[in-house]
């Protein structure tokens, strides 16, 4: 019975993107509506609407920047859990693990949530196609744990003790 | 100082940045597609002052179609003309910058490998994009029309020309990619950028003429009916362009950046 171990990623400027677009999107949507009314008092309305928009989809990246700090890759005797929040729980059973391997992904076009310094949830890339990320980087280093239907990417801040833990888990 | 100046500053400012981060994270992080941003910058103006005015004058006048009397009565010959002009003539001129720049080694370098020719061409696209946002900027500057607008009223324009730039960044990397390839594929990737570029402009081609309100007006459903062809032809592209790249990648000489570590494997 090995002890239950969690371990967190590596550093990252992501949370910074997330602050920065959350709040780029408020002042790109509420600004010009405050504008409107500064310059013309009846545009009320468009700022009420500015306000709820901005909120909403501003307060999104916010929210997700502030969870960001709690991401962590649990081992436990039968799963590998990638935690971030309540925002990502992914379970793996580690029997099922097929491959583990370290290498620098190749962006692709389809929009998913990735920025440089993190990455969370379904992502497609270029060479690997659909990975599941719980990640604080989007392209470089990512520690890939292979499933015989599923690949995840993860950035362990210490990579040696999260792989051999998790080989140590592993049935012969 | 014209308004649309600042707004037109702000655009191309985070379009240059968005987009040229992306064409870099693509390139994996090679510093040299970052000096593709700048020969295309003088292009839309040359095109449209020089190709394009004088091209639609000629034709005009050798078939007999008088100027100034609204699209609606204009022959369906020269409004299919029009619509052609701006795909045939830019997506020739986006990459009319290769000529020198394959002079210079460290571009004929990356030219030789099909990966490279993508990034070029989403670089010389990228660039062209960014000086035709200036080109507009420009025109909008000398219509009185908007003289008395605010700057941050211009959003329509600044939302419309980040999108462009990519557009125009992905046309041009299907062009560069078929000329690498040579033969038959430097025409095929011609003319399929030409037909996109065509689908980008049916929205407003199809207003010009009258087939679909004016969205202006605050009608949604001409509003979605305009912006439709575009979305429909910024997914074809990327899958386009996604192709390329993977068979790109798979092609003797690609870049491997991969670096891989295996841990272990089953």
């Amino acid at each position: 019975m090995n002890e239950p171990l969690a371990f967190k990623p590596r550093p990252s400027t992501g949370q910074l993107w997330l602050f920065g677009i959350g709040i780029a999107l408020l002042v790109l949507i509420l600004g010009p509506s405050l504008l409107a009314v500064l310059s013309a008092p009846e545009a009320l309305p468009s700022l009420v609407i500015g306000l709820l928009v901005g909120l909403v989809l501003g307060g999104v990246f916010i929210a997700m920047g502030l969870w960001v700090p709690a991401m962590r890759y649990e081992l436990d005797d039968q799963y590998l859990t990638l935690r971030c929040g309540p925002l990502l729980n992914y379970r793996i059973p580690i029997a099922g693990i097929q491959g583990i391997r370290r290498r620098n992904l190749a962006l692709s076009l389809w929009s998913s949530m990735r920025f440089p310094g993190i990455a969370m949830w379904d992502v497609r890339y270029a060479d690997e196609g659909r990975v599941y990320m719980c990640a604080t980087s989007a392209l470089t280093g990512i520690l890939l744990i292979e499933t015989e239907k599923e690949k995840y990417g993860i950035t362990p801040a210490d990579e040696e003790a999260f792989v051999a833990a998790l080989k140590a888990r592993m049935p012969a | 100082m014209p308004q649309i100046y600042i707004m037109a500053v702000i655009t191309i400012a985070c379009a240059a940045v968005i987009w040229g981060l992306v064409l870099y994270a693509l390139a994996g992080r090679d510093r040299r597609v970052l000096w593709l941003l700048l020969p295309g910058l003088p292009l839309s103006a040359l095109v449209n002052l020089l190709v394009k005015a004088p091209l639609i004058t000629a034709v005009a006048r050798l078939g007999g179609v008088a100027p100034g009397q609204g699209m609606g009565q204009t022959p369906a010959w020269f409004v299919v003309f029009l619509w052609f002009v701006p795909p045939v003539t830019e997506e020739l001129i986006k990459v009319a910058p290769l000529a020198p720049l394959l002079l210079v080694p460290a571009m004929r370098d990356m030219w030789h490998a099909p990966a490279g020719a993508l990034w070029i061409g989403l670089g010389l696209g990228l660039s062209y994009g960014l000086g035709e946002a200036a080109y507009l900027a420009w025109g909008i500057a000398r219509a009185p029309q908007y003289a008395g607008y605010p700057w941050y009223v211009f959003t329509g324009y600044a939302g419309e020309r980040v999108t462009v730039c990519l557009v125009h960044a992905l046309l041009t990397a299907i062009v560069a990619a078929g000329l690498q390839r040579g033969g038959w594929r430097a025409l095929a990737g011609y003319l399929v950028a030409v037909a996109l570029h065509a689908l980008v402009n049916a929205g407003p081609m199809a207003v010009a003429v009258g087939w679909v309100p004016d969205p202006n007006t605050g009608n949604v459903l001409a509003a979605l009916m305009v912006q439709l062809p575009m979305l429909a032809a910024i997914a074809i592209m990327a899958v386009v362009f996604e192709t390329l790249r993977r068979r790109a990648m798979r092609a003797p000489g690609a870049p491997d950046t991969a670096q891989e570590v295996v841990y272990f494997r089953r």
